[in-house]
Protein backbone atom coordinates (compact mmCIF):
# COMPACT_ATOMS: atom_id res chain seq x y z
CA UNK A 1 0.00 0.00 0.00
CA UNK A 2 1.25 3.48 -0.81
CA UNK A 3 2.23 5.51 2.26
CA UNK A 4 0.28 8.63 3.22
CA UNK A 5 3.35 10.82 2.73
CA UNK A 6 6.26 10.08 0.48
CA UNK A 7 9.34 12.26 0.16
CA UNK A 8 11.17 11.10 -2.95
CA UNK A 9 14.84 12.03 -3.56
CA UNK A 10 14.36 15.60 -2.37
CA UNK A 11 17.18 18.10 -2.56
CA UNK A 12 17.11 21.61 -1.13
CA UNK A 13 19.52 24.46 -0.46
CA UNK A 14 19.60 27.81 1.34
CA UNK A 15 21.27 29.87 -1.37
CA UNK A 16 24.69 28.31 -1.88
CA UNK A 17 24.41 26.13 1.24
CA UNK A 18 23.09 22.66 0.42
CA UNK A 19 20.85 21.44 3.25
CA UNK A 20 19.36 18.28 1.75
CA UNK A 21 21.50 16.17 -0.59
CA UNK A 22 19.02 13.43 -1.12
CA UNK A 23 16.23 12.57 1.26
CA UNK A 24 13.64 9.84 0.77
CA UNK A 25 11.20 8.96 3.52
CA UNK A 26 7.83 7.22 3.75
CA UNK A 27 5.21 7.86 6.40
CA UNK A 28 2.34 5.32 6.56
CA UNK A 29 -1.12 6.52 7.58
CA UNK A 30 -1.80 6.63 11.35
CA UNK A 31 1.83 5.96 12.25
CA UNK A 32 4.38 8.00 14.19
CA UNK A 33 7.66 8.27 12.28
CA UNK A 34 10.66 10.11 13.65
CA UNK A 35 13.58 11.92 12.00
CA UNK A 36 16.71 11.82 14.14
CA UNK A 37 20.21 13.18 13.75
CA UNK A 38 22.61 15.89 14.80
CA UNK A 39 22.23 19.64 14.36
CA UNK A 40 22.39 20.61 10.71
CA UNK A 41 21.57 17.11 9.45
CA UNK A 42 18.55 18.46 7.56
CA UNK A 43 15.68 17.43 9.84
CA UNK A 44 13.97 20.83 10.06
CA UNK A 45 14.61 21.53 6.40
CA UNK A 46 12.82 18.30 5.48
CA UNK A 47 9.75 19.47 7.42
CA UNK A 48 9.96 22.92 5.81
CA UNK A 49 9.97 21.36 2.35
CA UNK A 50 6.93 19.22 3.20
CA UNK A 51 4.89 22.12 4.62
CA UNK A 52 5.80 24.44 1.74
CA UNK A 53 7.89 26.97 3.68
CA UNK A 54 10.75 25.97 1.38
CA UNK A 55 10.86 24.91 -2.27
CA UNK A 56 12.74 21.71 -3.05
CA UNK A 57 15.45 22.05 -5.72
CA UNK A 58 14.72 18.54 -6.98
CA UNK A 59 12.63 15.50 -6.09
CA UNK A 60 8.96 15.08 -5.22
CA UNK A 61 6.71 15.24 -2.17
CA UNK A 62 3.55 13.16 -2.52
CA UNK A 63 0.69 13.40 -0.02
CA UNK A 64 -2.17 10.98 -0.53
CA UNK A 65 -1.27 10.62 -4.21
CA UNK A 66 -1.14 14.39 -4.67
CA UNK A 67 2.18 16.10 -5.56
CA UNK A 68 2.62 18.93 -3.03
CA UNK A 69 6.35 19.75 -3.38
CA UNK A 70 6.93 23.41 -4.20
CA UNK A 71 3.35 24.51 -3.47
CA UNK A 72 2.99 27.51 -1.08
CA UNK A 73 2.51 26.84 2.64
CA UNK A 74 -0.94 28.44 2.80
CA UNK A 75 -2.09 25.94 0.17
CA UNK A 76 -0.44 22.93 1.79
CA UNK A 77 -2.19 23.52 5.14
CA UNK A 78 -5.52 23.28 3.29
CA UNK A 79 -4.57 19.72 2.34
CA UNK A 80 -4.63 19.16 6.13
CA UNK A 81 -0.92 19.05 6.84
CA UNK A 82 -0.04 21.05 9.96
CA UNK A 83 3.51 22.11 10.88
CA UNK A 84 4.63 23.03 14.39
CA UNK A 85 7.82 24.83 13.40
CA UNK A 86 11.22 25.07 15.03
CA UNK A 87 11.10 27.53 17.92
CA UNK A 88 7.28 27.27 18.10
CA UNK A 89 6.67 30.59 16.30
CA UNK A 90 3.58 31.52 18.29
CA UNK A 91 2.11 35.00 17.82
CA UNK A 92 3.63 36.51 20.95
CA UNK A 93 1.55 39.70 21.20
CA UNK A 94 -1.78 37.98 20.51
CA UNK A 95 -3.80 36.17 23.16
CA UNK A 96 -3.87 32.40 23.56
CA UNK A 97 -7.38 32.31 22.14
CA UNK A 98 -6.43 34.45 19.12
CA UNK A 99 -3.53 32.11 18.41
CA UNK A 100 -5.91 29.15 18.44
CA UNK A 101 -8.45 30.96 16.26
CA UNK A 102 -5.67 31.59 13.74
CA UNK A 103 -5.16 27.83 13.65
CA UNK A 104 -8.73 27.55 12.38
CA UNK A 105 -8.18 30.29 9.77
CA UNK A 106 -8.81 27.98 6.82
CA UNK A 107 -12.09 26.67 8.26
CA UNK A 108 -15.63 28.02 8.26
CA UNK A 109 -17.48 25.34 10.24
CA UNK A 110 -18.26 27.21 13.46
CA UNK A 111 -19.50 24.15 15.33
CA UNK A 112 -16.48 22.07 14.32
CA UNK A 113 -14.09 24.84 15.35
CA UNK A 114 -15.81 25.09 18.74
CA UNK A 115 -15.53 21.29 19.17
CA UNK A 116 -11.83 21.37 18.34
CA UNK A 117 -11.26 24.28 20.72
CA UNK A 118 -12.87 22.21 23.49
CA UNK A 119 -10.72 19.23 22.52
CA UNK A 120 -7.51 21.29 22.57
CA UNK A 121 -8.45 22.67 26.01
CA UNK A 122 -9.05 19.09 27.18
CA UNK A 123 -5.52 18.12 26.08
CA UNK A 124 -3.99 21.30 27.50
CA UNK A 125 -6.04 22.58 30.47
CA UNK A 126 -3.36 25.23 31.15
CA UNK A 127 -4.26 26.93 27.88
CA UNK A 128 -7.89 27.18 28.95
CA UNK A 129 -6.91 28.91 32.18
CA UNK A 130 -4.80 31.37 30.20
CA UNK A 131 -6.98 31.84 27.15
CA UNK A 132 -7.17 35.64 27.54
CA UNK A 133 -3.48 36.01 28.32
CA UNK A 134 -0.96 37.33 25.80
CA UNK A 135 0.94 34.33 24.41
CA UNK A 136 4.39 35.87 24.91
CA UNK A 137 3.90 35.70 28.69
CA UNK A 138 3.50 31.90 28.71
CA UNK A 139 6.24 29.57 29.96
CA UNK A 140 8.26 27.55 27.41
CA UNK A 141 6.17 24.43 28.01
CA UNK A 142 2.92 26.33 27.67
CA UNK A 143 4.14 27.93 24.44
CA UNK A 144 4.90 24.44 23.07
CA UNK A 145 1.38 23.39 24.07
CA UNK A 146 -0.04 26.44 22.34
CA UNK A 147 1.93 25.76 19.16
CA UNK A 148 0.60 22.20 19.13
CA UNK A 149 -2.93 23.30 19.97
CA UNK A 150 -2.84 25.87 17.19
CA UNK A 151 -1.72 23.17 14.73
CA UNK A 152 -4.49 20.83 15.91
CA UNK A 153 -7.03 23.60 15.22
CA UNK A 154 -6.33 23.14 11.51
CA UNK A 155 -7.76 19.62 12.04
CA UNK A 156 -4.74 17.98 10.42
CA UNK A 157 -4.43 14.49 8.98
CA UNK A 158 -0.65 14.79 9.12
CA UNK A 159 1.14 16.66 11.90
CA UNK A 160 4.78 17.73 11.50
CA UNK A 161 6.42 18.36 14.87
CA UNK A 162 9.83 20.06 15.10
CA UNK A 163 11.65 19.38 18.37
CA UNK A 164 8.75 19.54 20.80
CA UNK A 165 11.09 18.75 23.70
CA UNK A 166 13.53 21.60 23.08
CA UNK A 167 14.37 23.51 26.22
CA UNK A 168 11.69 21.89 28.36
CA UNK A 169 11.96 20.25 31.78
CA UNK A 170 11.82 16.40 31.69
CA UNK A 171 8.42 16.28 33.40
CA UNK A 172 6.88 18.58 30.81
CA UNK A 173 8.50 16.62 27.98
CA UNK A 174 6.84 13.49 29.36
CA UNK A 175 3.50 15.30 29.42
CA UNK A 176 3.85 16.50 25.85
CA UNK A 177 4.81 13.11 24.50
CA UNK A 178 1.84 11.53 26.26
CA UNK A 179 -0.35 13.98 24.35
CA UNK A 180 1.44 13.31 21.06
CA UNK A 181 0.63 9.65 21.54
CA UNK A 182 -3.00 10.40 22.39
CA UNK A 183 -3.43 12.62 19.31
CA UNK A 184 -2.07 9.76 17.21
CA UNK A 185 -4.10 6.96 18.78
CA UNK A 186 -7.40 8.67 19.61
CA UNK A 187 -7.70 11.18 16.77
CA UNK A 188 -5.93 9.05 14.17
CA UNK A 189 -3.50 11.83 13.23
CA UNK A 190 -0.35 10.69 11.42
CA UNK A 191 2.77 12.23 12.93
CA UNK A 192 6.22 13.00 11.55
CA UNK A 193 8.39 13.92 14.52
CA UNK A 194 11.78 15.64 14.43
CA UNK A 195 13.76 15.19 17.64
CA UNK A 196 17.23 15.61 19.05
CA UNK A 197 16.33 13.46 22.04
CA UNK A 198 16.39 10.08 20.28
CA UNK A 199 15.45 8.12 23.40
CA UNK A 200 12.15 9.89 23.97
CA UNK A 201 11.33 9.98 20.23
CA UNK A 202 11.87 6.23 19.81
CA UNK A 203 9.62 5.58 22.81
CA UNK A 204 6.58 6.76 20.81
CA UNK A 205 7.61 6.23 17.17
CA UNK A 206 7.20 3.00 15.25
CA UNK A 207 9.81 3.81 12.59
CA UNK A 208 12.84 6.06 12.48
CA UNK A 209 15.17 7.70 9.96
CA UNK A 210 18.59 8.89 11.01
CA UNK A 211 19.81 11.85 8.95
CA UNK A 212 23.42 12.82 8.47
CA UNK A 213 24.54 15.91 6.46
CA UNK A 214 21.46 15.95 4.27
CA UNK A 215 21.18 12.21 3.61
CA UNK A 216 19.40 9.29 5.23
CA UNK A 217 22.17 7.35 6.97
CA UNK A 218 20.07 4.57 8.51
CA UNK A 219 16.39 3.74 8.64
CA UNK A 220 14.66 0.93 10.48
CA UNK A 221 11.83 0.21 12.90
CA UNK A 222 12.12 1.90 16.27
CA UNK A 223 12.78 -1.45 17.95
CA UNK A 224 15.64 -2.23 15.57
CA UNK A 225 17.20 1.21 16.00
CA UNK A 226 17.05 0.89 19.78
CA UNK A 227 18.53 -2.64 19.67
CA UNK A 228 21.43 -1.80 17.37
CA UNK A 229 24.29 -0.67 19.56
CA UNK A 230 26.43 0.72 16.71
CA UNK A 231 23.60 2.96 15.50
CA UNK A 232 22.87 4.06 19.06
CA UNK A 233 26.47 4.97 19.78
CA UNK A 234 27.45 6.60 16.50
CA UNK A 235 24.25 8.42 15.63
CA UNK A 236 21.93 8.66 18.59
CA UNK A 237 24.46 9.37 21.29
CA UNK A 238 23.17 7.29 24.18
CA UNK B 1 -13.63 80.87 28.37
CA UNK B 2 -15.73 80.58 25.26
CA UNK B 3 -12.59 80.90 23.13
CA UNK B 4 -10.99 78.12 25.11
CA UNK B 5 -13.83 75.69 24.42
CA UNK B 6 -14.06 76.73 20.80
CA UNK B 7 -10.33 76.08 20.39
CA UNK B 8 -10.76 72.75 22.16
CA UNK B 9 -13.57 71.69 19.81
CA UNK B 10 -11.82 72.84 16.64
CA UNK B 11 -8.57 71.31 17.80
CA UNK B 12 -10.32 68.01 18.42
CA UNK B 13 -11.85 68.09 14.95
CA UNK B 14 -8.56 68.85 13.18
CA UNK B 15 -6.87 66.39 15.49
CA UNK B 16 -9.31 63.67 14.48
CA UNK B 17 -8.18 64.19 10.89
CA UNK B 18 -4.51 63.99 11.94
CA UNK B 19 -5.59 60.84 13.75
CA UNK B 20 -7.05 59.39 10.54
CA UNK B 21 -3.82 59.98 8.69
CA UNK B 22 -1.87 58.54 11.62
CA UNK B 23 -4.22 55.55 11.53
CA UNK B 24 -3.36 54.99 7.85
CA UNK B 25 0.36 55.15 8.74
CA UNK B 26 -0.18 52.68 11.58
CA UNK B 27 -2.16 50.37 9.30
CA UNK B 28 0.75 50.06 6.87
CA UNK B 29 3.35 49.93 9.61
CA UNK B 30 1.53 47.06 11.31
CA UNK B 31 0.98 45.19 8.06
CA UNK B 32 4.43 45.67 6.51
CA UNK B 33 6.80 47.30 9.03
CA UNK B 34 7.24 50.14 6.52
CA UNK B 35 6.77 53.81 7.41
CA UNK B 36 4.91 55.12 4.38
CA UNK B 37 6.19 58.60 3.64
CA UNK B 38 3.92 58.75 0.58
CA UNK B 39 0.77 58.49 2.72
CA UNK B 40 0.05 62.21 2.55
CA UNK B 41 0.63 62.50 -1.19
CA UNK B 42 -1.48 59.38 -1.86
CA UNK B 43 -4.27 61.07 0.11
CA UNK B 44 -3.74 64.36 -1.73
CA UNK B 45 -3.80 62.71 -5.13
CA UNK B 46 -6.94 60.68 -4.47
CA UNK B 47 -8.56 63.84 -3.07
CA UNK B 48 -7.82 65.47 -6.43
CA UNK B 49 -9.40 62.52 -8.22
CA UNK B 50 -12.50 63.17 -6.11
CA UNK B 51 -12.38 66.81 -7.21
CA UNK B 52 -12.14 65.67 -10.85
CA UNK B 53 -15.18 63.43 -10.70
CA UNK B 54 -17.19 66.05 -8.82
CA UNK B 55 -16.83 68.38 -11.84
CA UNK B 56 -19.42 68.10 -14.58
CA UNK B 57 -18.34 65.03 -16.53
CA UNK B 58 -18.72 65.15 -20.26
CA UNK B 59 -20.55 62.11 -21.50
CA UNK B 60 -20.26 63.04 -25.17
CA UNK B 61 -18.02 60.03 -25.77
CA UNK B 62 -20.99 57.75 -25.14
CA UNK B 63 -22.66 57.86 -28.58
CA UNK B 64 -26.33 57.34 -27.76
CA UNK B 65 -26.42 60.06 -25.09
CA UNK B 66 -25.90 62.76 -27.67
CA UNK B 67 -23.21 65.39 -27.83
CA UNK B 68 -24.22 67.77 -25.08
CA UNK B 69 -24.96 65.55 -22.11
CA UNK B 70 -23.05 66.24 -18.93
CA UNK B 71 -23.19 64.36 -15.69
CA UNK B 72 -22.67 66.34 -12.52
CA UNK B 73 -22.52 63.91 -9.64
CA UNK B 74 -22.50 66.62 -6.98
CA UNK B 75 -25.81 68.11 -8.01
CA UNK B 76 -27.41 64.81 -8.84
CA UNK B 77 -31.14 64.95 -7.93
CA UNK B 78 -32.80 61.66 -8.72
CA UNK B 79 -36.56 61.66 -8.19
CA UNK B 80 -39.11 58.88 -8.19
CA UNK B 81 -42.67 59.99 -9.03
CA UNK B 82 -41.68 63.53 -8.12
CA UNK B 83 -40.35 62.54 -4.69
CA UNK B 84 -36.72 63.52 -4.14
CA UNK B 85 -34.34 60.62 -3.43
CA UNK B 86 -31.65 63.02 -2.24
CA UNK B 87 -31.11 64.66 1.11
CA UNK B 88 -30.92 68.41 1.51
CA UNK B 89 -28.90 70.70 -0.67
CA UNK B 90 -26.79 73.78 -0.29
CA UNK B 91 -27.33 76.94 -2.32
CA UNK B 92 -24.53 75.98 -4.73
CA UNK B 93 -26.74 73.12 -5.89
CA UNK B 94 -24.73 70.36 -4.20
CA UNK B 95 -26.84 67.52 -2.84
CA UNK B 96 -25.84 65.26 0.06
CA UNK B 97 -26.55 62.21 -2.09
CA UNK B 98 -24.31 63.58 -4.83
CA UNK B 99 -21.55 64.15 -2.27
CA UNK B 100 -21.96 60.65 -0.89
CA UNK B 101 -21.64 59.14 -4.38
CA UNK B 102 -18.49 61.18 -5.04
CA UNK B 103 -17.07 60.14 -1.65
CA UNK B 104 -17.76 56.44 -2.16
CA UNK B 105 -16.41 56.38 -5.73
CA UNK B 106 -13.28 58.31 -4.75
CA UNK B 107 -12.57 56.09 -1.76
CA UNK B 108 -13.00 53.02 -3.98
CA UNK B 109 -10.50 54.45 -6.47
CA UNK B 110 -8.08 55.19 -3.61
CA UNK B 111 -8.47 51.60 -2.37
CA UNK B 112 -7.49 50.23 -5.80
CA UNK B 113 -4.66 52.76 -6.07
CA UNK B 114 -3.26 51.61 -2.69
CA UNK B 115 -3.45 47.97 -3.74
CA UNK B 116 -1.71 48.68 -7.06
CA UNK B 117 1.06 50.68 -5.37
CA UNK B 118 1.75 47.77 -3.04
CA UNK B 119 1.66 45.15 -5.79
CA UNK B 120 3.69 47.01 -8.39
CA UNK B 121 6.07 49.21 -6.41
CA UNK B 122 6.43 47.94 -2.86
CA UNK B 123 6.29 44.16 -3.46
CA UNK B 124 9.57 44.00 -5.46
CA UNK B 125 11.48 45.42 -2.48
CA UNK B 126 9.84 43.05 -0.01
CA UNK B 127 12.07 40.62 1.85
CA UNK B 128 15.10 42.81 1.21
CA UNK B 129 16.37 45.69 3.32
CA UNK B 130 13.40 47.55 4.83
CA UNK B 131 15.13 50.77 3.87
CA UNK B 132 14.52 49.91 0.18
CA UNK B 133 10.77 50.02 0.68
CA UNK B 134 11.00 53.26 2.66
CA UNK B 135 12.99 54.87 -0.16
CA UNK B 136 10.41 53.63 -2.67
CA UNK B 137 7.72 55.44 -0.62
CA UNK B 138 9.82 58.62 -0.83
CA UNK B 139 9.90 58.16 -4.60
CA UNK B 140 6.11 57.79 -4.72
CA UNK B 141 5.84 60.94 -2.61
CA UNK B 142 7.87 62.97 -5.15
CA UNK B 143 6.15 61.40 -8.14
CA UNK B 144 2.58 62.03 -6.97
CA UNK B 145 3.40 65.57 -5.92
CA UNK B 146 4.89 66.40 -9.33
CA UNK B 147 2.06 64.67 -11.15
CA UNK B 148 -0.53 66.72 -9.23
CA UNK B 149 1.35 69.94 -10.00
CA UNK B 150 1.55 68.98 -13.65
CA UNK B 151 -2.06 67.86 -14.01
CA UNK B 152 -3.89 70.30 -11.71
CA UNK B 153 -1.50 73.20 -11.28
CA UNK B 154 -0.35 74.82 -8.03
CA UNK B 155 -3.39 77.07 -7.50
CA UNK B 156 -5.78 75.89 -4.75
CA UNK B 157 -9.26 74.88 -5.96
CA UNK B 158 -12.37 75.08 -3.79
CA UNK B 159 -13.42 71.68 -2.58
CA UNK B 160 -17.00 70.47 -2.08
CA UNK B 161 -18.25 70.02 1.49
CA UNK B 162 -21.65 68.55 2.30
CA UNK B 163 -22.39 70.69 5.38
CA UNK B 164 -21.71 74.39 5.09
CA UNK B 165 -24.57 76.05 6.96
CA UNK B 166 -24.38 78.14 10.13
CA UNK B 167 -22.18 77.03 12.98
CA UNK B 168 -23.84 74.80 15.55
CA UNK B 169 -24.22 76.43 18.97
CA UNK B 170 -23.42 74.13 21.89
CA UNK B 171 -23.90 76.84 24.51
CA UNK B 172 -20.32 76.86 25.73
CA UNK B 173 -18.96 77.19 22.22
CA UNK B 174 -19.86 77.16 18.55
CA UNK B 175 -18.54 74.69 16.03
CA UNK B 176 -18.78 74.82 12.26
CA UNK B 177 -20.94 72.17 10.64
CA UNK B 178 -18.01 70.90 8.65
CA UNK B 179 -15.81 70.46 11.75
CA UNK B 180 -18.59 68.54 13.41
CA UNK B 181 -19.09 66.39 10.31
CA UNK B 182 -15.33 65.68 10.11
CA UNK B 183 -15.28 64.71 13.77
CA UNK B 184 -18.19 62.29 13.36
CA UNK B 185 -16.79 60.67 10.20
CA UNK B 186 -13.38 60.28 11.82
CA UNK B 187 -14.92 58.72 14.92
CA UNK B 188 -16.97 56.26 12.87
CA UNK B 189 -13.93 55.25 10.79
CA UNK B 190 -11.80 54.77 13.88
CA UNK B 191 -14.40 52.50 15.44
CA UNK B 192 -14.69 50.59 12.15
CA UNK B 193 -10.92 50.06 12.05
CA UNK B 194 -10.90 48.92 15.65
CA UNK B 195 -13.70 46.42 15.00
CA UNK B 196 -11.93 45.22 11.84
CA UNK B 197 -8.68 44.48 13.66
CA UNK B 198 -10.11 43.16 16.92
CA UNK B 199 -13.32 41.39 15.94
CA UNK B 200 -13.01 40.02 12.41
CA UNK B 201 -11.12 37.00 11.14
CA UNK B 202 -9.63 38.99 8.26
CA UNK B 203 -8.37 41.65 10.70
CA UNK B 204 -6.80 38.93 12.85
CA UNK B 205 -5.17 37.58 9.69
CA UNK B 206 -3.68 40.99 8.85
CA UNK B 207 -2.28 41.33 12.38
CA UNK B 208 -0.84 37.81 12.30
CA UNK B 209 0.75 38.31 8.87
CA UNK B 210 2.52 41.42 10.15
CA UNK B 211 3.70 39.71 13.35
CA UNK B 212 5.10 36.53 11.82
CA UNK B 213 4.74 35.94 8.09
CA UNK B 214 6.00 32.36 7.93
CA UNK B 215 3.90 31.18 10.89
CA UNK B 216 0.90 32.92 9.28
CA UNK B 217 1.44 30.99 6.06
CA UNK B 218 1.43 27.80 8.11
CA UNK B 219 -2.03 28.86 9.36
CA UNK B 220 -3.22 29.13 5.76
CA UNK B 221 -3.01 32.92 5.53
CA UNK B 222 -2.02 34.30 2.14
CA UNK B 223 0.37 36.89 3.57
CA UNK B 224 0.90 38.68 0.25
CA UNK B 225 -2.83 39.36 -0.01
CA UNK B 226 -2.85 40.74 3.56
CA UNK B 227 -0.12 43.24 2.68
CA UNK B 228 -2.05 44.39 -0.38
CA UNK B 229 -5.18 44.73 1.72
CA UNK B 230 -3.29 46.74 4.35
CA UNK B 231 -2.06 49.25 1.74
CA UNK B 232 -5.46 49.44 0.07
CA UNK B 233 -7.28 50.15 3.35
CA UNK B 234 -4.67 52.70 4.41
CA UNK B 235 -5.04 54.51 1.09
CA UNK B 236 -8.83 54.54 1.52
CA UNK B 237 -8.57 55.99 5.04
CA UNK B 238 -6.08 58.61 3.89
CA UNK B 239 -8.44 59.56 1.06
CA UNK B 240 -11.31 60.20 3.49
CA UNK B 241 -8.98 62.35 5.59
CA UNK B 242 -7.95 64.33 2.51
CA UNK B 243 -11.52 64.91 1.39
CA UNK B 244 -12.41 66.27 4.83
CA UNK B 245 -9.26 68.36 5.21
CA UNK B 246 -9.42 70.12 1.83
CA UNK B 247 -12.65 72.10 2.48
CA UNK B 248 -11.47 72.93 6.02
CA UNK B 249 -8.36 74.59 4.58
CA UNK B 250 -8.32 76.95 1.63
CA UNK B 251 -9.27 74.15 -0.79
CA UNK B 252 -7.13 71.57 -2.52
CA UNK B 253 -3.61 72.14 -3.80
CA UNK B 254 -0.70 69.78 -4.50
CA UNK B 255 0.84 70.75 -1.16
CA UNK B 256 -2.38 70.07 0.75
CA UNK B 257 -0.95 67.30 2.89
CA UNK B 258 2.57 68.60 3.49
CA UNK B 259 1.95 70.06 6.91
CA UNK B 260 -0.83 67.61 7.70
CA UNK B 261 1.41 64.59 7.12
CA UNK B 262 3.96 65.97 9.55
CA UNK B 263 1.26 66.36 12.19
CA UNK B 264 0.01 62.87 11.28
CA UNK B 265 3.52 61.58 11.94
CA UNK B 266 3.61 63.47 15.20
CA UNK B 267 0.31 61.83 16.15
CA UNK B 268 1.51 58.35 15.17
CA UNK B 269 4.81 58.73 17.02
CA UNK B 270 3.08 60.14 20.09
CA UNK B 271 0.61 57.23 20.22
CA UNK B 272 3.06 54.55 19.14
CA UNK B 273 3.52 53.57 15.50
CA UNK B 274 2.00 50.14 16.01
CA UNK B 275 -1.08 51.16 17.99
CA UNK B 276 -4.38 52.05 16.32
CA UNK B 277 -5.75 53.47 19.57
CA UNK B 278 -2.53 55.43 20.00
CA UNK B 279 -2.95 57.01 16.55
CA UNK B 280 -6.39 58.29 17.47
CA UNK B 281 -5.43 59.61 20.89
CA UNK B 282 -2.19 61.01 19.49
CA UNK B 283 -4.03 62.75 16.68
CA UNK B 284 -6.51 64.46 18.97
CA UNK B 285 -3.76 65.42 21.42
CA UNK B 286 -1.70 66.97 18.62
CA UNK B 287 -4.73 68.79 17.18
CA UNK B 288 -5.84 70.23 20.50
CA UNK B 289 -2.26 71.10 21.43
CA UNK B 290 -1.77 72.87 18.14
CA UNK B 291 -4.89 75.01 18.44
CA UNK B 292 -4.05 75.92 22.04
CA UNK B 293 -0.54 76.97 21.07
CA UNK B 294 -1.91 79.04 18.17
CA UNK B 295 -4.42 80.73 20.46
CA UNK B 296 -2.34 81.38 23.55
CA UNK B 297 1.31 81.35 22.48
CA UNK B 298 1.37 82.36 18.85
CA UNK B 299 1.00 80.52 15.57
CA UNK B 300 4.71 80.72 14.79
CA UNK B 301 5.34 78.43 17.76
CA UNK B 302 3.01 75.63 16.72
CA UNK B 303 5.46 73.68 14.52
CA UNK B 304 8.35 74.20 16.90
CA UNK B 305 6.39 72.88 19.85
CA UNK B 306 4.86 69.97 17.90
CA UNK B 307 8.17 68.70 16.59
CA UNK B 308 10.04 69.44 19.75
CA UNK B 309 7.48 67.17 21.36
CA UNK B 310 8.14 64.34 18.86
CA UNK B 311 11.85 64.49 19.54
CA UNK B 312 11.27 64.55 23.29
CA UNK B 313 8.94 61.55 23.13
CA UNK B 314 11.32 59.57 20.93
CA UNK B 315 14.04 60.16 23.52
CA UNK B 316 11.99 59.27 26.58
CA UNK B 317 9.66 56.61 25.22
CA UNK B 318 10.73 55.42 21.77
CA UNK B 319 7.65 53.21 21.31
CA UNK B 320 5.16 55.99 22.01
CA UNK B 321 2.46 56.16 24.66
CA UNK B 322 0.56 53.04 23.52
CA UNK B 323 3.20 51.20 21.51
CA UNK B 324 4.35 47.67 22.29
CA UNK B 325 7.58 47.80 24.29
CA UNK B 326 9.22 45.20 22.02
CA UNK B 327 12.24 46.37 20.05
CA UNK B 328 11.52 46.72 16.34
CA UNK B 329 13.94 46.95 13.45
CA UNK B 330 13.32 49.88 11.16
Amino acid sequence: MAPMLEVRSVRAAYGPVVALREISIRVPERSIVTLLGANGAGKSTTLRVISGLMRPAAGAVIFDGLPIGGRPADWVVRQRIAHVPEGRQIFATLTVEENLRLGAYTRDDRAGIQDDMTRVFAYFPRLKERRRQVAGTLSGGEQQMLAMGRALMTRPRLLLLDEPSLGLAPLIVKDIFRIIQAVNEEDGVTILLVEQDARVALSVASYGYVLETGRVAVHATAAELKANETVRRSYLGY
Amino acid sequence: METFFAQLANGASTGALYGLLALALVFIFRATDVVNFAQGEMAMFSTYLGWSISRPLSLSWIPFLGVDRHLNLLTWRPEVFGLPLYLGSENDGLTRLGYLVVLVVTVAIAFVMGALIERLLIRPSEGKNLLNAVIVTLGIFAFLNSLANFRYGPVPQTYPAPFRGDAVDFGLFKMSQHSLFALVVAAVLMIAVYVFFQRTKLGLGVRAAALNPSASQLMGINTGRMLTLGWALAAAIGCVAGMLIAPALSGISPNLMFGILLYGFAAAVLGGLDSALGAVVGGIAVGVGQSMVVQYVGSQWSDIIAFGLIIAILMVRPTGLFGAPAVKKV
